[in-house]
C-alpha cells in the first residue's frame, strides 16, 4: 500500500530582484521588481510503507520545497498530496503528530538545556504517555549510544553527538514517517557511520518510512535501495542507485598523485580521459567495460612515477550534471 | 574611516531591503514627534504664565530630537545582544502545565545570568522612575494640564504602566518574532503539534519587566493616597480588570507587530506608535488631545477603555466626555476583545507564511 502519493505538485515563489549598490537599494524602496521562480514544476511520485528513499538533487533543485510540502509547512500552488490518508497542510496539528523531521543544519533541542530535559519537554509537547515515552526513550538511548550525553547541555555537544540526539528527539513520539534533511552534513567519518547504521536499523526493525535528502553519495549507497533525483523542479530519475548510474554513465574515476619531483605535464592513456588536474594530482575518467581498473592502474603506474592513487565513482553532482546535459 | 563607512553603508542597505520596515521606521518618528508636540501644546494652553521656552521653541526642539532618533536606526541593533544571550528558541504549549514547563526553562535561562537580570530589572525601574520625575517637574512648572492635576495624571500613568509591563513580560516571544522568521526557525514551530501562538508565547517570560511594573504600582499607590481613593473590594477588582484588560490590549498589539513580519520579514517599527506610543499617550487623560487623536485611541485602539474610563469610576469623577458609570465598569473588556481580534490576524499571517514559505 502506498503511504505517500504525490501528484503533479507545482509551487512558484516570488523573489524580489535586488539591484546592487547603495543607490540600487534606495531605488528598490520605490520600484521593486519581482521574478517568479518555479521551485516545483509538476512533481509526482509515490512511496510505500517502510521504504527508505533517497531524494537527491543539486542546491535549489526543489528538494527542501518538496520536504516542506510533505511535512505540511508549505502549501503548494496546485497538485495533490496524500500522506497516511491525509493532506499534510490541512489539520496541521494532527498531521505533524505522526511524522518526524530532522534538519541536519539545525537542532530542535533547547540550546541551554541538558539533553534529557529536552526529551522530557518533547514528551509534554507531543503528549506521549509516560510509559510509552520511557520505553521509547530508553531504546533510542541504547541504539544511539547517548547514555553519557544525557546530562550535557546541548550547546556543549559536538556536531556528531548533537545529530544523534536530534535523531532521538525526532523519534520520541514514534512517528511512522521520518524526513531527514542532510543528516550527515559536516559530520566526521565515525559519526556518519553511526548515523547511517541507526537509520538502517530503525527502518528494518520498526518499519519506519524514511525520506532522506543528502549530497553525500555514500549515504545513498549505504542506505537507499531507491533514489529519486530532482532537478529544476522535476523528477529526473526514479529507481535503484545502480539503475541511476547505469542510465547515465558507466564511467569511473582514477585519481593519481605523482611523486613531488615528477616533471610531468600530463597523464594520458589510450583508454582513459584526463578530466582534471590540480598540481601533481591527475584525475582520469574511464569505462570499466573497456578497461578493467587493475589493468589501467598497472599501466599508469608503469608509465608514470605514481605516489598514490584511488578509484571512485563520479560524485552525485557529476551524475546529475550528466542527467541535465542528456535532457537538454 | 573608510572601513567604517563601508560597514555603515552595508548596514544601511540591509535596512533598505526590508522596504516596509524602512518606510515605517520614518513614520514612527513622525508619530512620536506629533504626540510630544500635542502634550506640550496642551500644557501651554493650560497656563498663561511666562515660560523659559516658547511653545514654538519647544516644538522645534522636539522635531530636531525626532530627526536625531531617525539617524540612530542606522547603527544601533538592539537585537544582537538579546540574540547572543537567548540562543535558540523554546516552543509550545496548550496545557497550562506545559506552559509552566516552558516558563521554568525561560526562568532558569534568565537566572543563569543573575547579575545581568538584577541590573536590568533595576534599570527598568529607574529609567521609568526618572521618566515620571520628569513629568512631575513639568507639572510643577505648569501646575496642571487641561484641568488635571499631577496625582490624577499619575493614576492614569500607573494603570497603563502596569498593563504594559505585564504585556511586555508575557508576550516577549512575539516582540522578538522577526528573528524566528529570518532564521527559518518558524518552520520548527509548524512541525510541532501545538498551536503556533501558544508556542511563541511559551518562548520567554521576561521577568525583568517587574521593574517597570513595580514602578507603575508605586506611582499608582502614591496617586491613590493623594486623591483619597476609597479602596473597596469592587474598586480593587475594577483596577485589576483594567490592568488585565490593558495587558491584553498591549499583548494584542505585540501580536500584530509579529504577524506583520509574515509579510515584511523585518520587524516593522510603525507598530511602536501604538505600543510605546500608546503608553506615552495613555499616561495622560485623553481629554488633553485633539478629537481625532482621542478617537483613534478610543475606538480603533481602545486604550482609553483600559485606563481613562475605569479610572473615573475608581476616582469617583464625572467624565467630561459623558461616559456612564456602567460603561466605565465594563470598558476594560474591550482590551480582551481586541486581543481576540489580533489573534485572528496572527492566524491569517500564519496562513500567508505557509503559502509563500518566506
Amino acid at each position: 500500500m502506498e503511504q505517500i502519493v504525490v501528484e503533479d505538485l507545482i509551487k512558484t515563489f516570488q523573489i524580489a530582484g535586488r539591484t546592487p549598490g547603495l543607490w540600487g537599494s534606495v531605488k528598490g524602496l520605490v520600484n521593486r521588481r519581482y521574478r517568479e521562480v518555479r521551485a516545483l514544476d509538476g512533481v509526482s511520485f509515490s512511496i510505500g510503507r517502510g521504504e527508505l528513499v533517497g531524494y537527491i538533487g543539486p542546491n535549489g533543485a526543489g528538494k527542501s520545497t518538496t520536504v516542506k510540502v510533505l511535512s505540511g509547512i508549505l502549501v503548494p500552488d496546485s497538485g495533490r498530496v496524500t500522506v497516511m490518508d491525509r493532506t499534510p497542510w490541512i489539520d496541521r496539528i494532527e498531521y505533524v503528530r505522526r511524522i518526524g523531521v530532522v534538519f541536519g543544519q539545525r537542532t530542535q533541542l533547547w540550546w541551554d538545556l541538558p539533553v534529557l530535559e529536552s526529551f522530557d519537554l518533547l514528551r509534554d509537547i507531543y503528549a506521549v504517555p509516560q510509559k510509552d515515552y520511557a520505553a521509547t526513550r530508553d531504546e533510542l538511548i541504547e541504539m544511539l549510544g547517548l547514555g553519557t550525553l544525557l546530562d550535557t547541555a546541548v550547546r556543549q555537544l559536538s556536531l556528531g553527538q548533537r545529530m544523534r540526539c536530534d535523531l532521538a528527539a525526532a523519534l520520541l513520539h514514534r512517528p511512522e514517517l521520518l524526513f531527514l534533511d542532510e543528516p550527515t552534513i559536516g559530520l566526521d567519518a565515525v559519526s556518519k557511520l553511526a548515523v547511517r547504521e541507526f537509520i538502517a536499523r530503525l527502518n528494518r526493525k520498526h518499519g519506519v518510512t524514511v525520506i532522506l535528502t543528502t549530497h553525500d553519495m555514500d549515504d545513498i549507497e549505504a542506505l537507499c535501495r531507491r533514489v529519486l533525483v530532482i532537478g529544476d523542479g522535476r523528477i529526473l530519475s526514479d529507481g535503484t542507485l545502480a539503475e541511476l548510474r547505469a542510465s547515465v554513465t558507466r564511467e569511473r574515476w582514477l585519481t593519481v598523485d605523482l611523486v613531488d619531483t615528477a616533471q610531468v605535464t600530463s597523464v594520458t592513456d589510450p583508454d582513459a580521459k584526463l578530466i582534471r588536474r590540480e598540481g601533481n594530482r591527475f584525475c582520469l575518467a574511464f569505462d570499466p567495460q573497456c578497461i578493467s581498473p587493475p589493468d589501467l592502474i598497472a599501466r599508469v603506474a608503469h608509465n608514470y612515477p605514481v605516489h598514490d592513487l584511488f578509484v571512485e565513482n563520479p560524485p552525485i553532482e557529476a551524475i546529475i550534471a550528466r542527467i541535465y546535459a542528456d535532457r537538454s | 574611516m573608510k572601513p567604517y563607512l563601508a560597514i555603515l553603508s552595508s548596514r544601511f542597505r540591509t535596512l533598505l531591503q526590508y522596504r516596509t520596515a524602512a518606510l515605517a521606521g520614518a513614520g514612527t518618528q513622525v508619530f512620536f514627534g506629533l504626540l510630544r508636540v500635542m502634550i506640550f501644546d496642551a500644557f501651554y494652553r493650560s497656563s498663561t504664565a511666562p515660560q523659559p521656552m516658547s511653545s514654538g521653541q519647544v516644538t522645534t526642539y522636539i522635531w530636531l530630537g525626532q530627526a536625531m532618533m531617525m539617524l540612530m536606526m542606522i547603527n544601533v541593533d538592539p537585537e544582537i545582544a538579546a540574540m547572543v544571550r537567548t540562543g535558540s528558541v523554546a516552543y509550545e504549549m496548550n496545557s497550562f502545565r506545559l506552559y509552566c514547563r516552558y516558563i521554568e526553562i525561560s526562568f532558569r535561562a534568565q537566572m543563569q545570568y543573575r547579575a545581568s537580570f538584577l541590573v536590568r530589572t533595576s534599570a527598568h525601574f529607574m529609567v521609568t522612575g526618572l521618566e515620571f520625575l520628569g513629568l512631575a517637574a513639568v507639572f510643577q512648572r505648569f501646575g496642571q494640564i487641561r484641568g488635571w492635576t499631577l496625582p490624577q495624571m499619575a493614576f492614569f500613568y500607573g494603570i497603563v504602566s502596569m498593563s504594559f509591563a505585564a504585556a511586555e513580560a508575557v508576550v516577549r516571544g512575539f516582540d522578538i518574532f522577526s528573528r524566528l522568521i529570518k532564521s527559518g526557525d518558524f518552520d520548527r514551530v509548524l512541525l510541532r503539534p501545538r498551536s503556533t501562538a501558544f508556542q511563541i508565547l511559551g518562548q520567554e517570560l521576561q521577568l525583568m519587566r517587574i521593574g517597570r511594573f513595580t514602578q507603575g504600582a508605586l506611582v499608582l499607590l502614591w496617586a491613590a493616597g493623594r486623591l483619597d481613593v476609597e479602596w473597596t473590594a469592587a474598586h480593587v477588582a475594577l483596577l485589576a480588570f483594567s490592568v488585565v484588560g490593558g495587558a491584553c490590549l498591549f499583548s494584542g498589539l505585540f501580536i500584530v507587530q509579529a504577524a506583520i513580519c509574515f509579510w515584511t520579514t523585518e520587524s516593522v517599527e510603525i507598530v511602536y506608535c501604538l505600543t510605546y506610543g500608546g503608553v506615552d499617550t495613555a499616561q495622560f487623560p485623553i481629554t488633553i488631545y485633539r478629537p481625532w487623536f482621542r478617537n483613534l485611541f478610543t475606538f480603533v485602539i481602545p486604550l482609553a477603555t483600559i485606563n481613562y474610563f475605569p479610572a473615573h469610576a475608581i476616582m469617583n469623577l464625572q467624565d467630561t466626555l459623558g461616559s456612564s458609570r456602567s460603561m466605565q465598569w465594563a470598558s476594560p473588556a474591550a482590551g480582551v476583545l481586541f486581543l481576540l481580534a489580533c489573534l485572528r490576524m496572527w492566524n491569517f499571517g500564519v496562513r500567508r507564511y505557509t503559502s509563500t514559505g518566506s
